[in-house]
């Protein structure tokens, strides 16, 4: 039995040998069991890729724009206007980014939010995580936008390419997103070869213009008519509505000095006039035998005195002088606008009006009213010859229509 | 005398053990775990594209209603290519050159590699009996769809207003004679819905 005793030690000691040994193989192959598990983390960053494309494709973001596009105002306005909006100041009110025009139309996306949202002047990398990404773990992050189709007709190549974040590192996750680009509608004058039917009537489709019912032949002032009967008819797609409540106008009159020093009275804007039955309206400087007073040239200056906002159909004493963010440029000179009446010194035109408004708030539009924007010019003698009421609506004569591109967002996580 | 069997069971016990321990090393070590949320994440990028693609696609870039003076002058890129049956080579160049290949940024192999479609119109006939016809298929380099690659499945109802033009659609010379069927060969000629499926894979 003694001679068995020894023997102990000798098992124990293979057998532990054993297990050391297969202590240390397992471990050696624990972290290439998890070989095939090593995309969990790119897993993670495909559903933040995803996350973040739904988020800037298919929302519009918030402050997201308040009502659906041609539904009517709100009774109480919300504090803050969309984000894409908001002044510098004002962007710790944006809670988060998004580019849709509004809830209702996923894949269709803003270019008023697009060019903000991808300014780096604007928003930055905080802004971006804490707007987009929503995560304390630091992602590294690479969003780019570009367009398939030309951004305007007829204009190729037409290079729209937005980007924010790092290039692209080796491994990453990943979205592609396909999605249309609606851009602003805006409205040129060229006053050289300036007719449009539609544009200066007085009085279309019978309705009444209550603002001139006593001035019918004002001849110093021309009007840009919105009419929300017409802008928001639900017969219309909301997406391809101008909205401009969400989107900018943009009205440029050009060759004002066509219409200057001209001896020729009762000139016509241009050629190959359609019969119109108001016939006085289509003269740009109206018979002497109707006016009552000898106008029979056009004046060698033009003054713009004032640029103002409101409902035709009330008294223009209860227009509107200043709308935020708006912008004038005469001859392509920046005209400084004051808040407070009158918001600027009256300014000689010689060629071009350049008018930018961000917006229109939508108490504008009240009861589906409609809105107009008029300049006013000198009113003595010899008047101008630019007169009229151009309507900004659905005719491709009297508006540049909003173009909608196709383009491709992709983002990028790792 | 038994001690001697002790040791005997003890080298079968090492044996064996390693014997397991090289199997185990052996076959874990050869196959990487492809876990199932890898398939279906390349799945869900490659439907989200063509589910967007076919959205695009179907989204009208300017005013149809008569209140807008060119109105006639829109319709979508869906309904334009689904309007001619014969339409095949359109539909795959739209498809895969104008917007599933063109990508001008760095993206992923799996969406850049050969990617195959095929397409159907599906639609009811006069009886209510549902047909289909090709819209478009794969250039032949990329095969045909088996079946048995990982593919996905897209679909879009599109509103067209009356039966297409085209041959896909045209009499059948056997349905001619028929008075049981009179129109069992053809498309309604009414604004209908059709719906238009692609399967996607890759090749």
């Amino acid at each position: 039995m003694t001679k068995d005793s020894g023997q102990l030690p000798v098992d124990f000691l293979v057998g532990f040998t054993i297990f050391i040994l297969s202590l240390i193989m397992v471990a050696n192959f624990v972290p290439s069991l998890l070989v095939g598990l090593q995309r969990t983390s790119g897993i993670d960053y495909d559903a933040v890729a995803y996350r973040t494309g739904v988020v800037l494709v298919e929302d519009p973001g918030e402050p997201s724009g308040l009502f659906p596009i041609g539904s009517p105002p709100p009774p109480v306005p919300p504090s803050h206007p969309q984000w894409d909006l908001q002044a510098y100041y004002e962007k710790e009110f944006v809670n988060r980014f998004g580019l849709t025009l509004s809830h209702d139309t996923p894949n269709i996306l803003s270019i008023n939010k697009i060019e903000r949202f991808f300014n780096t002047s604007f928003f930055n990398d905080t802004d971006y995580r804490n707007k987009l990404l929503f995560s304390s773990y630091q992602y590294g992050y690479n969003v780019t936008l570009q367009n398939i189709s030309p951004m305007k007709a007829g204009d190729y190549p037409n290079p729209l390419f937005r980007s924010i974040g790092d290039p692209y590192p080796a491994g990453y996750g990943y979205i592609r997103r396909y999605v249309v680009i609606k851009q602003n509608s805006e409205a040129s004058l060229n006053l050289s070869t300036f007719w449009m039917p539609d544009a200066f009537i007085a009085d279309r489709d019978d309705q009444v213009d209550l603002h001139y019912s006593g001035d019918p032949l004002a001849h110093e002032q021309l009007r840009i008519r919105f009419d929300h009967g017409i802008l928001y008819n639900k017969a219309l797609d909301p997406s391809l509505m101008i909205d401009l409540q969400r989107e900018p106008i943009s009205l440029r009159i050009t060759n004002f000095s066509s219409t200057l020093n001209n001896t020729a009275f009762n000139q016509r804007f241009s050629q190959g006039l359609p019969t119109i039955a108001n016939s006085s309206d289509q003269w740009a400087l109206n018979n002497p035998a109707d006016v009552g007073v000898a106008e029979t040239k056009a004046p060698i200056n033009a003054t713009l005195t004032a640029v103002e906002f409101g409902d035709p159909t009330v008294d223009d004493n209860l227009w509107t002088t200043f709308i935020r963010g708006v912008n004038l440029t005469v001859d392509g000179n920046h005209v400084d606008w004051a808040s407070t009446a009158p918001p600027f010194a009256p300014v000689t035109v010689n060629n071009t009006i350049e008018l930018y408004v961000p917006n229109l708030d939508p108490t504008f539009f009240n009861d589906g009213r409609p809105m107009d924007i008029t300049f006013v010019f000198q009113d003595t003698l010899p008047h101008t010859l630019v007169t009229g009421t151009l309507w900004y609506d659905y005719n491709s004569r009297n508006v540049t229509q909003p173009v909608l591109s196709t383009g491709m967002l992709e983002v990028a996580i790792w | 005398m038994v001690n001697t069997g002790g040791q005997l069971y003890t080298m079968e016990g090492i044996a064996a053990g390693l014997i397991m321990l090289i199997t185990a090393y052996l076959v874990l070590g050869s196959t990487s775990v492809y876990t199932p949320g890898d398939t279906h994440l390349t799945d869900m990028q490659l439907e989200q594209v063509g589910s967007d693609i076919l959205r695009v696609m179907n989204t009208p870039l300017k005013m149809n209603n008569t209140l807008v003076p060119d109105y006639l002058s829109n319709r979508t890129d869906l309904e334009l290519i689904v309007n001619t049956s014969d339409s095949e080579g359109q539909f795959t160049n739209t498809f895969l050159y104008n917007y599933l290949y063109n990508s001008k940024v760095v993206a992923k192999e799996t969406m850049t590699g050969n990617i195959g479609i095929d397409a159907a119109v599906w639609y009811r006939r006069w009886d209510g009996s549902l047909f289909n016809y090709t819209l478009a298929s794969s250039p032949s380099i990329m095969g045909t769809y088996t079946g048995r690659e990982p593919g996905v499945r897209v679909t879009r109802w599109v509103h067209i207003t009356s039966k297409p033009s085209g041959k896909a659609l045209a009499w059948s010379p056997t349905e001619w004679g028929d008075p049981a069927k009179p129109n069992s060969g053809r498309m309604r000629n009414e604004p209908q819905e059709v719906l238009v499926e692609v399967v996607m894979w890759k090749v």
